[in-house]
């Protein structure tokens, strides 16, 4: 995609996240700078405690008690949304921003019927009546893939499968029609022919609804699937942004190129695959200077003191390595 | 050489709704026969339901078959005696998905390694120490961990010690249920290939079972692909990716994200549905309700295995008919 | 026995335990409590003015004074020192019973958990059964067949009291057994005793550890009062609950002869409680890494 003259939807500048821990605090979302275009679908991509998803969720506020936002922004639609208070924030969730777990049962109630579950969100932000609301829902059900909805929509959650409660929740998040989808692993725990069903539901309705999609996966398969730009993270901070194309060909950053040739498919079988030494850092207390350098091939001694900015290299190609132009 | 041959191997668990009800039962293995040769690697692919950790516990006889043969070295897995099952245990391994639950959390890595030693060798301290020490580096450890217990290590560090467990007395077979799955990518890719170099270096056999076929397909030489409790196709590796002849193989295919964004667009086969219920498969063919290609006799009888070419198996009644080559020409392409 | 003691003083030594449990108030009291008591029971022969037995007609029913700390009794023993000594036998005796109500308990328990079926079926069977009775009524049944005396005292209160045992380590190793170490250790040729020894019960200790710290306080009480019915230790043994007996006749005269041996019970099931009940938040979820 890399348009260029596609509106910003999404503006997060400067923002860090740190968990407090008995043991210190860490720094899971380290000074973080992003912008996502409207209508766009962008992947942020790492390995696990990469920050990804601490990231993702910062924007709805949904982190978990332990977590502080010290600083920055995060502007939707010309509104910081960090500046604005819970119950301001409750009328955006749903409405127009929605998220989307790897576990459904984050947001699903067991307790309560599928069909009004789906319905709710219709009702607490377009204030229609619970009956419209419930049309509305099995409608959205059946649009889901969800075979007999009207049946379905009074069975209670358990009775779902997995692949189901996820559509379920899919539905459930996108009557309200928001402008941002925010999907965190959304098919991680799901089997391989369902992903492929769920992920095509997904850009499905986001080709439907216009919405711009933030997808958050350690896959790269998914990543080459779905999305048009891709942020890598490593360590609690974005190492490489641009768009997907660019990323898999010509990938500058040496923790995104060794992440991309891991990745088993690349390689014949039974020859080695290439790894990356070592493993990701303690985000208690992190590598000085540039975070990858402990296992990086190339790193110098500007690497160990002096951290690597984002810097753009070309048009959308954004990197933050001192020797990236070694790596072209 | 054959090490292992299983013959119409069978696993049904009672499943009692009630005090008063009929019991019913899940049918997680439903007969199913392979065999694999010394020094290969047998590759179990399947979804969930597909029966395919059953399968791997109970060829170990980690859970009781309820029928079958297994054969281990010509030796009838089902009939040994004390002693032979103690050889049977000391000549199979198992590595499993997650690597922190498959260690003792009170024992120390000295301890988990120094167990099987124990009960099989009569080692000395000295000899004991040895052996350890030289296992851990084999696998990548060092000395350093042999006093940790397992919270004190990372995900790729515990299944390091889970592999220098199985391995430790030199085993003939070792079976692997999803090892690299829990696994960050990076770490995968340094597990698989320490699993490969382990393999050439003790004439390991491997039954690696996993969902993904693209690990499948790094790992092994040949690959049985399960549903629903039964075997729809076999072959080498090279042959079910560029020649599948399944349905459900080929849209396992279909559906696995390629990393290449200039894939995207490919042709599919698409598959609706999901997985049957184990408790109550469907007549005929397991697959039928979600197969674009079924026909009427796909929902009255179930196909049988029949050999489609040398080392190439199928069940399914239209394989000499359909051919997917056409559809997946994308994706072959990029594997090879 | 002594692995699993030696495994008690691993998981305590293990500073972060110790941390965490210095910020219970109430463990803290508990323990210096216990610490408290122990102390007497251990220097009793140094701290005790006079011997337990020591008869004086002529100080007969003395109130506290600084010569007896606590008054005397009906035969002129000085109270204190008998309460010193008896602190070493309500520690013993409560010791002794929670060994051997966890020396039944826990291996009926274990194999409940770990085979199951019938053998399950039976133990919970007879489980049930024993904690249906009311305990006091048991052990008086087993005393008078018994005879007195506080070794038969020990061996029925720790007859009646198992059940808990057995149950928590019952639900306890079932929760594990399915877990895939246990497996593993199938796979690697371990037998059902070594399983159950070697990667189950140090896996369950927290909970016994917690049980056994809280039943303590049950059995001391218990065996007071079945001495003090008579049944257990016999004059001149200086038991608390004994003395209790003792002291009856003499409650509005000499009320001290009761007071203190009563205080002295309370605060040690009191001193086990508190710790008991802190032990258990600082043992139960941070050591529960499965």
């Amino acid at each position: 995609m890399g348009d260029f003259l596609a509106k910003t939807l999404l503006s997060i500048r400067d923002l860090r996240v740190y968990y407090e821990t008995i043991r210190g605090y860490v720094k899971a979302v380290d000074n973080a700078n992003l912008e996502i275009y409207e209508g766009e679908r962008f992947c942020l991509v790492g390995e696990t405690g990469c920050g990804k998803s601490t990231l993702a969720l910062a924007i709805p506020r949904l982190l978990p008690p332990n977590a502080r936002i010290l600083s920055g922004s995060i502007i939707f639609k010309n509104i910081d949304l960090l500046k604005l208070s819970d119950s301001e924030l409750e009328e955006i969730r749903g409405r127009d921003i929605a998220v989307v777990f790897q576990n459904p049962m984050r947001s699903l109630n067991p307790v309560l019927r599928v069909g009004p579950q789906v319905a709710e969100p219709l009702v607490a932000h377009f204030k229609t009546t619970w009956r419209e609301a419930l049309v509305s829902a099995i409608k959205q059900l059946s649009r889901v893939g969800i075979p007999d909805p009207e049946l379905r929509s009074r069975d209670y959650p358990h009775a779902f499968s997995g692949g189901m409660k996820q559509r379920a929740m899919i539905a459930m998040m996108t009557t309200c029609k928001p402008s941002l989808l925010i999907a965190d692993e959304p098919t991680t725990a799901l089997d391989v022919t369902i992903q492929a069903q769920v992920l095509k539901l997904i850009r499905e309705l986001k080709d439907e609804y216009g919405l711009t999609l933030l997808l958050i996966t350690h896959n790269f398969g998914i990543v080459a699937e779905m999305c048009d730009r891709v942020g890598v993270m490593y360590a609690g901070k974005l190492v490489e942004i641009g768009n997907v194309v660019d990323i898999f060909d010509l990938p500058l950053h040496p923790y995104t190129k060794g992440l991309i040739e891991c990745v088993v498919a690349r390689r014949k079988s039974k020859l080695r695959l290439s790894q990356i030494p070592g493993a990701p850092p303690s985000l208690i207390n992190p590598p000085r200077g540039c975070r990858f350098h402990p296992r990086c091939l190339y790193a110098n001694r500007r690497c160990v003191s002096e951290e690597p900015q984002l810097i753009e290299v070309s048009r959308g190609h954004l990197v933050a390595c001192h020797n990236y132009e070694s790596n072209r | 050489m054959r090490l292992l041959e299983v013959r119409d191997l069978k696993k049904y668990f009672e499943f009692k709704k009630g005090i008063l009800s009929k019991p019913q039962y899940i049918r997680a293995v439903d007969g199913v026969s392979f065999s694999v040769d010394k020094g290969t690697t047998l590759g179990v692919v399947g979804e969930s339901g597909s029966g395919k950790s059953t399968l791997g516990l109970t060829i170990l006889r980690l859970i009781e078959p309820t029928s079958g043969t297994i054969l281990f070295n010509g030796r009838d897995v089902m009939r040994l005696s004390n002693e032979g099952l103690k050889w049977f245990r000391r000549s199979t391994g198992i590595v499993f998905q997650d690597p922190y639950s498959s260690l003792n959390p009170r024992m120390r890595v000295k301890e988990i390694l120094e167990r099987p030693l124990k009960i099989h060798t009569d080692y000395d301290e000295k000899t004991c120490s040895e052996v350890i020490v030289k296992t851990l580096e084999e696998v990548g450890l060092s000395e350093e961990h042999l006093m940790r217990y397992p919270h004190e290590l990372s995900g790729g560090q515990q299944q390091r010690v889970a592999i220098a467990r199985a391995i430790i007395l030199r085993p003939l077979l070792v079976v692997l249920d999803e090892p690299t799955s829990s696994l960050d990518v990076s770490v995968q890719a340094q597990i698989l290939n320490l699993l490969l170099d382990l393999q050439s270096k003790h004439e390991l056999t491997y039954i690696f079972i996993t969902h993904d076929l693209l690990t499948a397909r790094h790992i092994s030489d040949y690959i049985m692909v399960m549903y629903a409790g039964k075997v729809v196709e076999y072959s080498t590796t090279r042959e079910i990716f560029t020649n599948p002849k399944h349905p459900y193989t080929v849209s396992l295919l279909s559906s696995i994200p390629i990393p290449d964004p200039k894939l995207r667009s490919r042709k599919r086969i698409e598959v609706t549905g999901e997985p049957p219920s184990p408790l109550n498969p469907p007549k005929g063919c397991r697959f039928h309700p979600r197969c674009p290609y079924a026909i009427e006799i796909c929902k009255l009888k179930e196909p049988e295995l029949l050999k489609y070419s040398k080392e190439h198996i199928v069940a399914c009644h239209r394989a000499s008919e359909l051919s997917f080559t056409e559809l997946l020409t994308d994706i072959i392409s990029f594997f090879t | 026995m002594i692995y699993l003691i030696s495994e008690k003083i691993k998981l305590l030594s293990n500073s972060e335990t110790l941390k965490l449990f210095l910020t219970y108030k109430r463990g803290v009291v508990g323990l210096l409590l216990l610490f408290l008591i122990a102390f007497l029971a251990l220097t009793a022969d140094f701290i005790a003015p006079k011997r337990f037995d020591e008869i004086d007609p002529s100080s007969r029913l003395l109130p506290p004074s600084i010569k007896y700390f606590f008054g005397t009794d009906h035969l002129g023993r000085d109270i204190f020192s008998r309460v010193v000594y008896g602190a070493r036998i309500a520690l013993w005796v409560g010791l002794l019973v929670v060994l051997v109500e966890a020396g039944i308990g826990v291996p009926l328990g274990l194999l409940a958990g770990f085979y199951g079926g019938r053998i399950d079926k039976f133990i919970s069977a007879i489980t049930d059964l024993i904690w249906a009775f009311p305990p006091i009524i048991l052990a008086l049944a087993i005393v008078t067949i018994l005879g007195p005396g506080l070794t038969n005292v020990v061996i029925a209160v720790a007859v009646v009291s198992w059940a808990p045992y057995t149950r928590v380590v019952r639900a306890k190793t079932l929760s594990i057994v399915s877990r895939e170490f246990i497996i593993a250790a199938r796979a690697i040729g371990e037998s059902s005793l070594s399983i159950m020894l070697r990667y189950i019960l140090p896996n369950i200790l927290p909970p016994i550890i917690v049980l056994a710290t809280l039943t303590i306080p049950s059995a001391i009480l218990y065996t007071t009062a079945l001495s003090f019915l008579g049944f257990g230790a016999q004059p001149p043994t200086p038991d608390w609950g004994l003395m209790l007996n003792e002291g009856r006749d003499y409650i509005f005269m000499a009320p001290w002869c009761c007071v203190f041996p009563g205080l002295f019970i309370t605060l040690t099931a009191l001193s086990f409680n508190l710790l008991g009940d802190a032990l258990r938040e600082v043992l139960d979820p941070k050591l529960r890494y499965g």
